[in-house]
């Protein structure tokens, strides 16, 4: 059953608190949570968590199209064995 | 099996029908660029081509050029597809294939050596680098917002000091 619309997305408390700080700041600092049952929120567009799977931190940059996603989505738990032939990088 | 002068693009996953048809599935950007190529090199043969014959879910149904039978093409199923790096597209001179960065060195700002460059991930949140040091592997963020410089002549990668949480 999905989740009940009057109740809002759930995001837990200290993670909102923590992304006020790091955009105050102005520093892009990665955000280090073990909390992947949290709701993107819009106010976390632009802004690098780590998102832990158990082992380690997966660094996870939110974007506008991740909105909604629940931070788990982008932190798989299990091996991953990828191929990255032709992709490319801009030298700095 | 294959020197640096090749790279995998792809791989031979299974066979389809009678006529000696395979699967194939593409590591590329553009799962279709694989067809592009002029020459290819699998189980230590050289073809010519692939030809598509059609898409079926995430994998191409395709012929080898001479391939005819389900016995020959059994030789061939589990088998990388390689080709000539030097086939690759041409790309500007600040841009780099991110397999040539392998075994590069990344380090902090501050100077801070955090390993190897060991593999690239994409989980759908932004390019990761996965960086070796001794047994450990972490997994770090490899945006334009992280990366400081690309050297290279030294082969080394600075990346912001923002990624410090991440490695202690």
């Amino acid at each position: 059953m999905t989740r009940s619309v009057w109740k809002g997305p759930f995001v837990d408390g200290y993670l909102i608190k923590k992304a006020d700080v790091v955009r105050e700041s102005g520093r892009n600092d990665v955000i280090k949570t073990w909390s992947r049952r949290s709701t993107i929120m819009p106010q976390f567009v632009g802004l690098t968590f780590g998102v832990h799977n158990g082992k380690k931190f997966i660094p996870v940059t939110v974007t506008e199209a991740m909105v909604g996603h629940k931070f788990g989505e982008f932190s798989p738990t299990r091996t991953f064995y990828g191929h990255a032939a032709d992709k490319k990088v801009k030298g700095k | 099996m294959y020197s640096k002068d090749f790279i995998l693009v792809g791989s031979i996953v299974g066979l389809h029908g009678l006529r000696g048809y395979l699967k194939v599935k593409s590591f590329l950007e553009n799962p279709k660029d694989i067809f592009k190529f002029d020459e290819y090199f699998i189980n230590k043969l050289s073809f010519s081509s692939i030809l598509l014959k059609f898409n079926k879910k995430s994998v191409f149904i395709c012929e080898l050029v001479g391939i005819n039978s389900i016995e020959e093409a059994k030789k061939f199923v589990n088998n990388d597809i390689f080709i000539y790096k030097s086939s690759l597209p041409k790309i500007d001179k600040d841009e780099t294939y991110l397999n040539d960065l392998i075994s590069f060195n990344v380090e902090l700002e501050s100077g801070l050596y955090l390993g190897e460059l060991v593999k690239f991930y994409d989980f759908g949140a932004g390019p990761i680098i996965g960086v070796k040091q001794g047994h450990k592997e972490k997994m770090l963020p490899f945006s334009d917002n992280f990366i400081i410089n690309i050297d290279q002549d030294l082969r080394v990668i600075t990346l912001s000091s923002n990624i410090k949480t991440l490695i202690n």
